[in-house]
């Protein structure tokens, strides 16, 4: 069917083509050739700009720039032409130029700094691109030399703080471990709730597959991108921007744009890097006093309330033991790029070898990558470009989390005064851990692994291979009209080993292994024409211009999963199926296919007038049958109002632009949530007893699934418009730009509980309602420029508001759902909230019984006691509430980004980048378990005494803190473990010199860029924890972390070598 | 040259647009590939079945069992039911199960099935396991939706009459679908009688008769129609309606699998039972129950939370092979002993009282006081054949049927001298989403059933 379809469309084009160009005229003027030279500096500073684009509009001529700002234009036919000089983040320069026949003619150019980056060409999506400064939306342009300079390979991380309400928290500081990403907060309950990752034209994979509240944190699938290769990162921030991709971009579009080559000489540039990494934070353990209970040592006894350890006792650090050395990244990439007016190419090669500082072997990344594009003229209205990039990422895992395997959770648990190696026991060479501290039984679990044992014996590997591209034909039959087909493909093979070695606490410890395979395949038509109006428009009115582009879609997502359990090592070591004493398998698979129509009209009225106009119909196997089609809208206008005749001039203040956008895009409901079908399995009692229905007495056995068929689904739909200014000052030195959203996610997708008497108990349905609302402002001002001194400064801030509106009267949906906390989504609350045992507190109308057995109502018996103040108990100690509670918010007030960048004599360069969370509530749920089993520092103080702040009975009452305490409600209310997790963090700092020397050229390369820089160097928090950029699992949830795995800082050499 | 290319390009849009929806359905589009979405009329049956195994010997037995004194909750929340406190979300498990998957809804679908291929015996088999599981469903809890059930998005609750009258009508369907010989029911997924067509048949005949007698309060000339059929019913307790258990893991009894897992102790034998046997002399005493820790036997009452009182018998009823009957030839006895009662033959009510008690005697290989000599006369018969027949149906879910109709046994205890529940509550899931079901307020344990005035 696929076939049958992107055949169609190709059918369809090729049938066109052949057409027109059998009927016209082929090939260029003939005559003898002139040629365009000259170079491109700053203004100011006289540095040359490397990498402009110089082009002759309306034609296929034009040039980069060199390594030395030096451009050449070849093979131009004699004639007047526009020359057109465009740099991202200067102005650019349009002039007429004439070139005679065998004419070499010279033209430099000074291009003066834009802040607001006017003039820069930003994709708007489905092919469509427009000029910034006629933009209605806001859409922030990440520059490729931002990215590298994270000295992140995930380009998802590089983003950290750049761009104003895209968050992005990290899950552990492992190599390749995945890294999440949100944009302007979250609208859905169970969907997915990341952008839509777009390589030139072409939907990509970012999934993070196999992530829970255990076992490994594990890659998103978009970090197997080399960096190196994109040009520029446009984001679609919500609906208003990102509608014209309807029904999957709800969450935002991100869209990459890969490096192209360009005419001229041959680029060729090797990078070179070492990192040395470290864990920057740990969590805080006693070492005072030892395993036990009740001031007494007992031998393999799960918690430390043991004895007061003799001073000279030794004891061992299990909060740095796991990861006390420095690991290091080998980056290098090698790049070439080149080609003439008729033919380009690109080529690089990356391979990133990465060992973190943490202990053993499974903390090891290796990525191999590669991608060549090129492009090829072939009529003066046909052009070809092919476009493959191929990754091979070898990555190794260390167990988290809450797992008993979890190399933080049995290192942090051990008591101090055991020693966790060696982590086999000398004499009988078995797995010991300080719960079976002398082993004699092999086959035996250990009830927490020994972390050493944990890190170097378990296997966690993924081998992914991924090839991923695009085949595009540009045809333009017509001056004014172009026409586009992109045919792109997302191929992946993502091949796991899971090996819980035999004596790990995993199964008993017999032993078990998991093999993973995942194999995920996107196929993206893509075709449109597009009409430039201008000729029709002028007639009308000189001032009216515009175009219009009319699209079609067809997107195809084929996913498999095949799950092989392996129970029971029949010999121990040898890590293959065969040896494995039973064998379960398990498949999923699925298809999706999405069809598009889309429209888009853009009219520029009296060159200060900007308004576009769009319209997209998405159909999806994943909606309903009554619901096969819906219509996504969009509009957008941006008013140039420092054009506007009677505008007053102000001096200083030369650029302002007010924008307005509504659009709205939707979120696909998880495929299947329409259909039913049968399964297979046991009918069970609800205290006791089960039969299975599945297979019984040699019958096998199907009965229907509990839930029910939703024809009727649609899906989710956000909402939203946008207002905003854009000012420049001074020349445009000093920018300043400023936009409030708001949106309103609607039918977003839950499961309901229908009544059983229909034969099914749920149903997906459409019907909560999400509001997100909030503030962006970006600053720059570039203060100084001069050849000697320069300065940038950049400042993003921004806040998000989010409020679950509506549940349809439906319980809360959880999505953490532990004893100590859950996080929820609920009516009237911010997704993601957190809920929780807190202590009995005044102004909740609490009855409590006190010891002799009379119920008082406290707000009653203690009207003094402020609302919110704890209740203390008749013994001294406030005491936990029986009820759950909304505790706190994960989702952070605002956040901010500032950026400096320092420009000495042209050649020295030092930037930093400083970033802030504030607020967003992390739950220290480390520190929760870590207090009940006395390992915790905060433990230290047992055995002292306080006086609980509250009032009561038992008030003023100092009472000690003793091991009841801190095993009992002491550790049982969450609420004390919600901590403020805002953060200062000065995320990178970076000094580079560009050295240009004789003893360079006589290597024959133009220059070297050396660049010593320090990523994530320091962090200022109240936070107790590890680095509270983290969290539990890619769930909704946010803002969780118990026995997360530490984040890490680095510092990095580079060496950039440039021929 | 410029319109004709313009032209194309729209065409090639419309080529498109045309051919759009089926670019999205058909396949793995939709249907999840994940789930089997064609399934033989057998896997359906099979499930059916051990459904309808849980639905008779799980939860629902035991709360009937615990409340007709038989067993006793003498521990944990069990105790708590067996004080007659219960919450509605108590019931949800248990109802899902009547309508679900392997419920009245695949049900259907077996029948639909079975409908397209034009097994006419097939269709008989479905329509007498809806006919048991709706049947029992409205015995339970009174008024049930269905007549808009699995049709429905928002099914109405039907009265409890019009549910019987509407079975009553789906089994005498049953029985000429299976009369007609059309078609065949695979032998090893029939777990109740390997395919046998006249068994089914039997019990098509011992459910109307069941059903019948239920009404009898209400309507006397059901004393008739019920000795009719009953008369057509199960022939011999060989071809007993009951369930297929093995000593296999998954297989096994539900009454084992209680004592057997952490909820041992939650039930032990009634107390009102084992001393009626006691007194009684019965040898059954010893076949139905085990033996305290102290080697007696002994039972709880309501709320006593004697969890000490022993469990059931661990070779017989207690054991994982043993399979509960669920319509039998004995309760046929016993219906046409109550009818020729109520149409006035006392004396042959009574003699046919004794011949269900000698084929018990032969059964469990004892000897059992008989009836025929003993000079009973008028409600004394009665009273007889109900003691014998709540003792005979140990376990069975019928004999709270029949204390509700009869009042029979006369319990001697109750919780606090609380009334005995009625009815159970209606799932509050059910309620919940569905508006049409009453609250516990107005519809609770104690209200009484359409078919129970007095």
């Amino acid at each position: 069917m696929i076939k049958m379809n992107s055949l169609k469309a190709f059918i369809a084009f090729a049938a066109i083509i052949l057409m027109i160009v059998a009927t016209s005229s082929v090939g260029f003027a003939q005559g003898i050739y002139g040629k365009i030279k000259g170079d491109v500096v700053e203004e100011g500073t006289d540095m040359p700009l490397i990498g402009t684009n110089v082009s002759l509009v309306g034609t296929t001529l034009g040039a980069a720039t060199d390594r030395d700002g030096h451009f050449e234009i070849r093979s131009v036919p004699p004639g007047t032409y526009t020359i057109q000089v465009r740099f991202m983040g200067y102005k650019s320069i349009k002039q007429e130029i004439t070139v005679g026949a065998s004419q070499e003619v010279v033209a430099d150019f000074e291009l003066k700094v834009d802040v607001l980056k006017l003039d820069e060409i930003v994709v708007t999506g489905m092919g469509g691109t427009q000029i910034k400064e006629k933009l209605g939306v806001k859409i922030a342009s990440v520059k490729a030399a931002d990215l590298v300079s994270s000295d992140e390979n995930n380009i998802v991380a590089a983003m950290s703080g750049k761009i104003a309400n895209v968050e992005i928290t990290a899950f552990s500081g492992e190599p390749g471990a995945t890294k999440f990403i949100r944009i302007r907060g979250q609208n859905t309950i169970s969907g997915n709730t990341e952008p839509l990752f777009i390589v030139d034209g072409v939907p990509v994979d970012n999934s993070t597959r196999g992530i829970s509240n255990g076992g490994t944190v594990q890659a998103n699938r978009i970090s197997d991108l080399n960096p190196e290769d994109i040009a520029s990162m446009d984001v679609l921030k919500g609906a208003a921007a990102a509608a014209i991709y309807g029904s999957r971009a709800a969450n935002g579009v991100v869209l990459i744009t890969t490096k192209s080559g360009k005419p001229g000489r041959t680029n060729i540039s090797y990078k070179t890097s070492y990192s040395w990494d470290t864990v920057n934070r740990t969590v805080p353990l006693q070492t005072k006093y030892g395993q036990g209970d009740t001031y007494q040592y007992k031998k393999n006894y799960i918690r430390t309330w043991g004895d007061t350890l003799e001073p000279g006792t030794p004891t061992y650090d299990h909060s740095m033991e796991m990861w006390d050395q420095t690991g290091h990244i080998t980056d290098n990439n090698l790049t070439i790029s080149g080609g003439n007016n008729l033919t380009t190419y690109y080529a690089s090669l990356g391979l990133i070898n990465q060992d973190g500082p943490f202990v053993g072997n499974s903390d090891k990344y290796k990525k191999y990558s590669f991608r060549i594009k090129g492009s090829h003229v072939v009529s003066d209205k046909l052009k070809v470009t092919g476009n493959l990039a191929f990754a091979k990422v070898k990555s190794n895992y260390l167990m988290s989390r809450s797992n008993v395997a979890g190399v933080p959770l049995g290192a942090f648990r051990c008591p101090p005064d055991f020693n966790n190696l060696p982590y086999l026991d000398p004499e009988t060479g078995l797995h010991r851990s300080f719960r079976y501290s002398e082993p004699t039984v092999l086959r035996k679990t250990r009830r927490y692994d020994n972390p050493f044992f944990s890190a170097y014996e378990k296997v966690n590997e993924s081998k992914v291979g991924r090839a991923y591209g695009n085949f595009t034909l540009q045809y333009d039959p017509l001056e004014w009209i172009n026409i586009n087909y992109t045919l792109g493909s997302d191929y992946s093979d993502d091949d796991r080993i899971q090996v819980n070695p035999v004596s790990s606490t995993a199964n008993s410890g017999d032993g078990s292994m998991t093999r993973h395979n995942y194999i995920y395949h996107e196929v993206d038509n893509n075709l449109v024409a597009t009409f430039a109006l201008e000729k029709y428009l002028s007639k009308v009115s000189d001032n009216l211009s515009g175009n219009f582009m009319a699209g079609y879609n067809f997107n195809r997502r084929e996913y498999k999963h095949l799950t092989t359990y392996g129970d029971i090592f029949i010999t121990p070591g040898y890590n293959q199926l065969d040896n494995m004493v039973t064998i379960t398998a398990n498949e999923y698979e699925s298809l999706i296919h999405t069809e598009s129509f889309f429209g888009q009209a853009t009219f520029d009225l009296f060159d200060q007038l900007y308004v576009t106009g769009a319209l997209r119909n998405d159909g999806s196997s994943t909606f309903g049958a009554n619901e096969r089609r819906h219509w996504f809208p969009k509009f957008s206008a941006a008013w140039e109002f420092t054009k506007f005749g009677k505008m007053p001039k102000i001096p200083y203040f030369n650029f302002g632009k007010l924008r307005f956008a509504y659009g709205e895009a939707g979120a696909q409901p998880g495929v299947y949530s329409t259909t039913t079908g049968y399964i297979s399995g046991t009918k069970s009692g609800y205290w006791a007893g089960s039969l299975n229905a599945g297979s019984y007495d040699g019958v096998g056995g199907f009965f229907s699934s509990t839930t029910a068929p939703a024809l009727d689904l649609r899906p989710e739909r956000t909402k939203e418009y946008e207002i905003g200014a854009s000012l420049g000052f001074w020349d445009s030195r000093i920018g300043f730009d400023l936009t409030y959203y708001k949106s309103r996610s609607e039918d977003v997708l839950f499961s309901i509980g229908i009544p059983p008497s229909t034969g099914y108990t749920q149903r997906t349905a459409n019907g909560a309602i999400i509001e997100n609302k909030g503030w962006e402002i970006e600053f720059d001002i570039n203060p100084v420029k001069s050849k000697t001194f320069s300065w940038d400064l950049g400042l993003v801030w921004a806040t998000n508001e989010n409020l679950c509106v509506d549940m349809m009267g439906a319980d809360m949906i959880t999505y953490l759902s532990w004893s100590m906390l859950s996080s929820v989504a609920a009516e009237g609350y911010p997704l993601g909230q957190f809920y929780g045992r807190d202590f009995i507190r005044f102004g909740r109308g609490i009855n409590y019984t006190l010891d002799n057995g009379t119920t008082i109502n406290i707000d009653e018996a203690y009207p003094d006691a402020p609302d919110g103040a704890i209740f203390i108990n008749e013994d001294g100690y406030p005491v936990a509430d029986a009820q759950f509670r909304f505790l706190k918010d994960p989702n952070p007030d605002w956040t901010a980004g500032i950026r400096n960048e320092f420009t000495f004599m042209g050649k020295f360069k030092l930037s930093t980048f400083i970033d802030i969370k504030q607020g967003g509530y992390v739950w220290n749920g480390t520190r929760q378990k870590l207090i009940n089993f006395g390992t915790h520092e905060d433990t230290k103080d047992r055995g002292t005494t306080k006086v609980f702040e509250g009032n009561g009975p038992g008030a003023g009452t100092e009472v000690e803190l003793d091991q009841n305490w801190y095993k009992g409600d002491g550790s049982n209310v969450t609420e004390p473990f919600i901590e403020d997790g805002s953060y200062v963090r000065l995320r990178e700092i970076a000094l580079s010199y560009n050295l240009k020397h004789k003893f360079v050229s006589y290597f024959g390369l133009s220059d070297i860029d050396i660049r010593l820089s320090g990523r994530n160097l320091h962090l200022w928090t109240d936070y107790t924890g590890i680095d509270p950029e983290t969290n539990l699992n890619n769930t909704n949830g946010r803002g969780m972390d118990y026995f997360n795995m530490p984040n890490t800082k680095s510092y990095v050499l580079t060496l950039r070598f440039n021929y | 040259m410029k319109k004709i290319f313009i032209l194309l390009i729209f065409l090639s849009f419309v080529v498109m647009w045309t051919s759009c929806e089926k670019n999205l359905t058909g396949g793995k589009l939709d249907n999840n590939p994940n789930m089997a979405t064609d399934v033989p009329m057998e896997s359906l049956l099979s499930a059916i079945e051990v459904n309808s195994f849980v639905y008779n010997e799980n939860f629902n037995a035991w709360l009937v069992s615990i409340w007709m004194q038989q067993m006793s909750g003498t521990a944990m929340t069990f105790e708590n039911y067996g004080r007659y406190e219960v919450m509605e979300d108590l019931f949800d498990p248990e109802w899902r199960r009547a309508y679900r998957g392997a419920g009245l809804v695949d049900i259907k679908k077996l029948h639909e099935a079975a409908v397209e291929t034009g097994n006419k015996k097939m269709q008989g088999v479905a329509k007498i396991l809806e006919a048991f599981i709706m049947g029992a469903t409205a015995s339970l809890y009174g008024d049930i939706p269905y007549s808009e059930a699995i049709v429905e998005d928002i099914p109405k609750l039907d009265k409890m009459s019009d549910v019987f009258s509407a079975l009553q009508t789906l089994l005498d369907g049953a029985i000429a679908d299976l009369v007609s010989g059309e078609g065949y029911v695979a032998s090893d997924a029939d777990h109740y009688y390997g395919g046998d067509a006249n068994k089914w048949i039997a019990v098509a005949h011992s459910l109307k008769a069941r059903y019948y007698l239920e009404w009898a309060e209400v309507e006397a000339g059901n004393y008739s129609l019920a000795i009719a059929e009953a008369d057509q019913g199960i022939a011999s307790s060989a071809d007993n309606f009951k369930a297929k258990h093995s000593d296999t893991d998954g297989e096994d009894n539900c009454w084992y699998q209680l004592e057997a897992g952490s909820r041992a102790g939650n039930v032990s034998a009634g107390k009102f039972l084992v001393e009626l046997l006691k007194s009684r002399n019965d040898p059954r005493l010893e076949i139905y129950y085990d033996k305290d820790s102290e080697g007696n036997y002994t039972g709880s009452d309501p709320g006593d939370g004697n969890s000490s009182a022993g469990f059931l018998n661990p070779d017989t009823y207690g054991s994982k092979a043993w399979s509960s009957e669920f319509i039998s030839w004995e309760e046929m006895q016993f219906i046409s002993a109550e009818c020729q009662y109520a149409n006035g033959d006392a004396a042959g009510a009574l003699s046919t009282l004794d011949g269900v008690l000698a084929g018990i005697e032969g059964k469990f290989n004892i000897t059992l006081t008989r009836y025929s000599d003993t000079g009973l006369t008028g409600e004394q018969v009665l009273e007889a054949i109900m003691m014998e027949k709540y003792i005979a149906m140990f376990l069975n879910m019928v004999v709270w049927s029949d204390w509700k109709r009869t009042n029979y046994p006369v319990f001697t205890t109750t919780y606090s001298d609380r009334p005995m529940p009625r009815r159970f509550l209606y799932s509050m899931q059910e309620r919940n989403s569905n508006p049409n079901i009453p609250a516990p307020s107005s519809v609770g344990i104690y209200t009484r059933n359409e078919n129970d005035p007095n």
